[in-house]
């Protein structure tokens, strides 16, 4: 563990992710999730020296918005929901194809191919763009309102999310198990009289559960993008609200949002778009470094551990 | 023999089958979620019309009134012609780089690895927004426009931006595998042999390495080929180019999107299980 936690790759990765939902924690709690406004700037005979939106550098660091929010303070707050739905969709998606893969993994070989031929049809459906033609009616704010209070809407999101992903993950953990099945180590412990289960939760796992982590971490990053893209494409978290002749506006201030409403500024007001796509890849690229420093912590023990 | 054969391709054509099947199913779940109404009725109907019209690729329209065939066909020879492109090109520069790295930096791979690992996790949005923003951004500044940054009508169509931001992820994660498995390749006992034997190491990697290799490659193809859908319907929608992603995204239609996963699926199906009879000519 001490060595891990000396890889550069790691610290940097995870001090960056702590911070920022630490920081995002503390201004729900502490300021109660108030964002920094400056609205105008008068100069000190009483005149009108600037208004918003502000470029980074002048008021703020990282400049403001149109009505004069703190692009950084905003990006901040939003943090905790963006990094939050992102490792509970990785999550849920690991853990239900972990447990899907246990009931199916022991099933003869003839009933597996079955499964791999349904399953590669699956990956021809575009993600993102399923993805959109299911959320699309339930996110989306109508003249009447949302049609769902906002905890339904959350929940089919995140229901939709991870089920997106499912049967791809879940035929490449059965191949996983399949392949450890084979080794030598298990059919003499089969010899040797162990039940199924005890053989899986003694030699199964602990051959996999360095691998389960690093495919945690990919997960991660592919939910990661499939959220800018819905981000972009306009289906926010938690609902889109359309007024009518208003620009769309987020429910929360969650990241892939931001992108997709300020998309319009980007050739105006860049900074806009960008502070919150910059932090995005700062995130994305933490995940990379502590999966990257992960995979090289491991195969450094498995040298150990054969050497010694 | 020829029995075999037989039994084999009543298996290919039954998947295929199967997969269309598979996509009027799930293609159709947005009737039966619309709204979270749980339509259990009209989701079966829609089922039913759905295969009817598909097999016998009749009265297949969108919006209701306009004939899909028609409509859809040119978009998408466009949209493979943008996904086949950006692919070979990707290829070529991966193998290139590969190459480079084998052949002049062995002793840094190990840096170079592990930085395109980590940068290929950055989203692929981001590269066509700054693309976009680098281009507008020496227009500003030098006054000279280097490539269209937005399809506007057919005459001023992008085509360099998009094929670049199409062909970037795939090219840093083939590059990644090709340079891992030649490393690989390169730790084998034959290759000792053919450096004693006094064998250059450009032909060494053309004509033994590659073909080693070629097998893996292949493996990877349609984890690629997904990756590069997904990236396409980014692609055509930030850069309004008209394929066929972005004319399912602005007609939402349950028919089309089915339609369209029909469509790509098609070649790329046939391309695998001629993979696989070469791999497994029984």
């Amino acid at each position: 563990m001490k060595t891990l936690l000396k890889r550069k790759k790691f610290i940097f990765g995870a001090s960056f992710l702590i911070i920022m939902v630490t920081l995002s924690l503390l201004n729900t709690v502490l300021n109660d999730g108030k964002i920094r406004q400056v609205l105008l700037v008068y100069n000190e005979d009483g005149s009108l020296q600037k208004a918003p939106p502000y470029p980074p550098f002048d008021v703020f660091l990282f400049g403001s918005d149109m009505y004069g929010y703190d692009m950084l303070h905003t990006v901040i707050e939003g943090a905790k929901y963006s990094i939050g739905i992102v490792l509970i969709v990785a999550f849920f998606r690991m853990l239900f194809s972990i447990m899907l893969s246990y009931f199916l993994f022991r099933v003869p070989e003839r009933v597996f191919k079955v499964i791999k031929a349904i399953s590669e049809p699956l990956s021809f459906f575009p993600q993102t763009l399923i993805a959109y033609f299911l959320l699309r009616t339930v996110v989306m704010y109508t003249i009447e309102g949302f049609h769902h209070p906002l905890w339904v809407r959350v929940v089919y999101e995140f229901i939709i999310l991870i089920l997106v992903a499912l049967p791809a993950l879940t035929v490449q953990l059965i191949e996983q198990k399949r392949r450890i099945w084979k080794e030598e180590f298990i059919e003499s412990a089969i010899t040797l009289g162990g039940s199924k289960r005890h053989i899986y939760f003694k030699h199964v796992l602990p051959q996999l559960y360095e691998e389960w982590v690093l495919m945690f971490g990919q997960q991660f990053l592919q939910v990661l993008t499939l959220l800018v893209h819905l981000g972009v494409m306009l289906i926010l978290f938690g609902g889109t609200i359309l007024g009518d002749g208003d620009p769309p506006t987020s429910v929360t201030h969650e990241w892939s949002g931001l992108i997709g409403l300020n998309k319009r500024f980007m050739l105006t007001y860049e900074w806009i778009v960008y502070v919150p796509i910059l932090f995005f890849t700062l995130t994305a690229l933490s995940v990379a470094m502590i999966n990257k420093a992960l995979s090289d912590w491991f195969k450094h023990k498995d040298m150990i551990r054969k050497s010694k | 023999m020829v029995k075999h054969g037989a039994i084999r391709l009543v298996y290919i054509v039954l998947q295929y089958i199967i997969g269309v099947l598979l996509f009027i199913v799930i293609g159709s779940l947005p009737v039966l979620l619309r709204d979270l109404t749980y339509d259990f009725e009209g989701y079966f109907t829609k089922i039913r019309e759905l295969s009817v019209k598909i097999f016998t690729l009749s009265d297949l329209t969108y919006n209701g009134k306009h004939d899909m065939i028609s409509a859809v066909m040119g978009r998408f020879f466009y949209s493979m012609k943008t996904l086949g492109t950006a692919f070979f090109a990707a290829l070529i520069l991966a193998f290139l780089l590969s190459y480079l790295i084998v052949l002049f930096f062995g002793k840094k791979k190990d840096y170079i690895l592990s930085f395109i690992e980590i940068i290929r996790a950055v989203p692929d949005v981001l590269w066509m927004f700054l693309l976009q923003v680098f281009v507008i951004w020496i227009y500003k500044s030098f006054g000279m426009k280097l490539v269209q940054t937005v399809s506007l009508g057919s005459d001023n169509q992008a085509v360099l931006l998009p094929l670049i931001s199409l062909s970037l992820p795939i090219f840093l994660f083939l590059t990644q595998i090709i340079v891992l498995k030649i490393f690989e390749e390169l730790d084998k006992q034959y290759i000792i042999f053919a450096k004693s034997k006094g064998l250059t190491p450009i032909y060494m990697l053309n004509m033994h390495v590659i073909r080693n290799i070629s097998q893996d490659l292949l493996g990877h193809f349609k984890t690629i080929i997904w990756m590069m859908l997904s990236t396409l319907v980014m692609v055509e929608y930030v850069f309004n180019m008209d394929g066929l992603m972005l004319f399912n995204i602005k007609n939402l239609s349950v028919e089309l999107f089915v339609f369209t996963c029909i469509l790509f699926f098609t070649p790329f199906f046939i391309l695998y299980r001629l993979l696989d009879v070469r791999r497994d000519p029984r």
